[in-house]
């Protein structure tokens, strides 16, 4: 399944070389052209052992709830970056702390999310801001 | 001379020992979390070296690198899980002392065979990058296009299956070609994003490649971490002597020259390193029945090659941009943070920062000894940390990190698609090494094949011109040794077991 997936993106690159510029498409012509072949050949291969039940590396599929954790994991990321832009970088990013390790783990005491939130923020202000002078992301709130 | 005085005062300065102090502790603080390595801890650390003056950012890096190969022995000696892929090794016969109640023995050996081995590549690089740098300026579009292609031939040697080792490097390449053509400077798969005009921006490319791809795979795997409460009663009492500063020398020295020699070969890495020097150290020893049973030397070699590829990984980095590994890669992307470009010009124009770095190895390695052989049980402790504030907290910094790069909320998006991407090739057991080398040397082999043509005048000639100069002749033969070693080596080895059976 993933193979298809890199073979379809290849072929789609392939078809976006063709929209651009005479002079540029050459060398994104080759390499597509050359992974598309390389993945074929490894799709290829993966079917024949299948058939003959040769020994193939397929990594183990994961569970549901793993599935779930690794989009939800994204989509908490999304929405932080998103938010903090319009919000504020210490606040999405107290939010996020607490509210991701709260979803995570909810072995820890209520309090402990809090205080790790808390001390993420403080730490990264003196840090990043008071220390380092790095320009952070402003948004509505700090 | 004048140079090398001046990196080492650089790196004496409080504020620098204060910088690599604290990189190398948290350089061993990653290193002992099985699942986070040197490259994640970089990563991680990118955005803090942004703030500082370039050289004391580079040098707490530089720090970060040396901790983390080295922090990875402790858990693979406690509690027989390498820290760091780089350490897999070192459990062979670390742990095996650890049962026999010598565990503080086996974490002073790997300290002490980690800071010999940290020195050899420090000195590989301190004398072999000048020079090399130098050669280079020899380097015209031919050869760097020939350079380009056998570090992409590289990745078809070193990946487990070549087929996918060669699949990662397309992908690599195709990232590479988004953003301006480098020679007519026009753009390709932009999908109308101005912020991906320039390309794929550098850091946050490979911080979501190796970060962000690594932390989705710890959230899929909730019981990543790894309890070590149970294995730090094998800690030992142990009196250290003048004897165990230098044990074994000769493996000290050999295990570090295969280290340097691996880590100069693009993507080799340390864990090839570290077999490779367990290997070695096996077969100079004069007891080498002993080894897998709980063997001191069996500590030291891996672990003295595994930094050796420190010092070696940097060089082909410094001086051609190919980096030796992932680590090497996130570190040039630091590098050009600061507005470093890999070449000569490191070495003369900007020797000022370069020279202090490449001695913030020294002065890591001497911190590193000093804190491992005091300090390895309680970076043992480490991994109390719980994982769902690890994973938050690496995500909320490596957030900074991208958007510290340009002030813009673009390449954090891109550092997280990146990171899907990543995970994705993960899943599918294609080397990110291989994606990153090709991301990497992409646009180099690009730019150098289109100028060749331009100047040459048809595709033809180009080509001929390849023929025509003697490093390219010696890197296009290397190249199809590199490519067709593996292949060759696999087929006879399908034929021995046709025949057997």
């Amino acid at each position: 399944m993933g193979l298809l997936v890199i073979m379809a993106a290849f072929a789609a690159f392939i078809v976006l070389t063709s929209g651009a510029n005479e002079k540029i498409r050459n060398y994104p012509y080759i390499v597509c052209g050359v992974g598309f072949v390389f993945t074929a050949v490894q799709l290829g291969t993966t079917i024949y052992r299948e058939k003959k039940e040769l020994a193939i590396s397929v990594p183990a599929p994961l569970t549901k709830e793993q599935s779930l954790s690794v989009i939800i994991t994204l989509g908490v990321s999304f929405a932080y970056i998103f938010l903090a832009s319009i919000i504020g970088y210490f606040t999405m990013t107290f939010v996020f702390v607490a509210g991701y390790s709260f979803w995570h783990t909810k072995t820890q005491k209520k309090w402990m999310y809090i205080a790790v939130a808390l001390g993420v923020d403080i730490v990264v202000y003196l840090a990043f801001k008071m220390f380092l002078n790095i320009p952070l992301p402003a948004g509505l709130l700090i | 001379m004048e140079n090398i005085l001046m990196g080492l005062t650089t790196s004496l300065l409080p504020v620098n020992l204060l910088a690599v102090l604290f990189g190398t502790v948290l350089g061993i603080t990653f290193g002992a979390m099985p699942g986070l390595s040197a490259t994640t801890a970089i990563a991680v650390l990118i955005p803090v070296s942004y703030g500082m003056d370039p050289a004391t950012g580079l040098i707490m890096l530089a720090g970060t690198y040396v901790g983390a190969t080295y922090g990875g022995s402790i858990s693979a000696v406690l509690v027989n899980t390498p820290g760091t892929p780089s350490a897999a090794a070192t459990g062979w016969d670390g742990h095996p002392m650890a049962l026999k109640g010598q565990a503080t023995e086996a974490l002073v050996e790997s300290a002490v065979a980690s800071f010999w081995g940290t020195i050899i590549g420090f000195v590989a690089l301190l004398t072999i990058a000048p020079s090399l740098a130098e050669f280079s300026l020899r380097f015209s579009t031919q050869e760097n296009v020939c350079l380009a292609i056998f570090g992409l031939t590289i990745i078809a040697s070193l990946s487990k299956s070549v087929i996918k080792g060669l699949i990662g490097g397309c992908i690599g390449l195709l990232l590479g070609c988004v953003g301006m053509d480098p020679q007519y400077g026009l753009a390709r798969f932009t999908f109308g994003q101005a912020s991906l005009i320039s390309g794929l921006p550098t850091v946050p490319t490979l911080v979501g490649i190796y970060a962000i791809s690594q932390v989705l795979s710890m959230v899929a795997k909730r019981d990543g971490t790894v309890n070590m409460d149970a294995s730090l009663s094998l800690v030992n009492k142990y009196r250290i002597k003048l004897k165990d500063l230098c044990y074994y020398p000769i493996t000290y020295l050999w295990c570090g020259i295969v280290g340097v020699i691996i880590g100069i070969i693009p993507a080799a890495g340390g864990s090839i390193a570290a077999f490779m020097g367990y290997n070695e150290a096996k077969r100079i020893s004069k007891t080498p029945e002993l080894f897998g049973t709980g063997h001191r030397e069996g500590v030291a070699g891996p672990e003295s090659a595994n930094n050796g590829v420190i010092g070696g990984s940097l060089i082909p980095m410094m001086t051609l941009a190919i980096p030796g590994n992932a680590v090497s890669a996130v570190l040039m992307g630091a590098l050009m943070l600061h507005g470093l470009t890999p070449g000569n010009d490191l070495f003369t124009a900007k020797a000022h920062i370069t020279y202090p770095f490449i001695f913030g190895i020294l002065t890591s390695a001497f911190l590193m000894v000093i804190i491992g052989v005091s300090c390895a049980k309680q970076f043992a402790k480490v991994n109390r940390i719980p994982q769902n504030f690890l994973t938050s907290g690496i995500i909320v910094l490596t957030v900074l990190g991208a958007f510290s790069c340009n002030n813009t909320y673009a390449e954090v998006y891109i550092m997280l698609i990146c990171g899907i991407l990543g995970y994705f090739l993960q899943r599918m057991k294609i080397d990110l090494s291989a994606v990153v080398l090709g991301y990497i040397l992409g646009p180099i082999a690009e730019r150098g094949l289109v100028r060749t043509i331009i100047k040459t005048g048809s595709g033809m000639a180009a080509i001929e011109s390849f023929f025509t100069r003697p490093i390219c002749i010696v890197l296009i033969a290397a190249s199809i040794i590199s490519f067709s070693f593996p292949l060759i080596k696999k087929a006879m080895a399908s034929k021995k077991a046709a025949a057997s059976n």
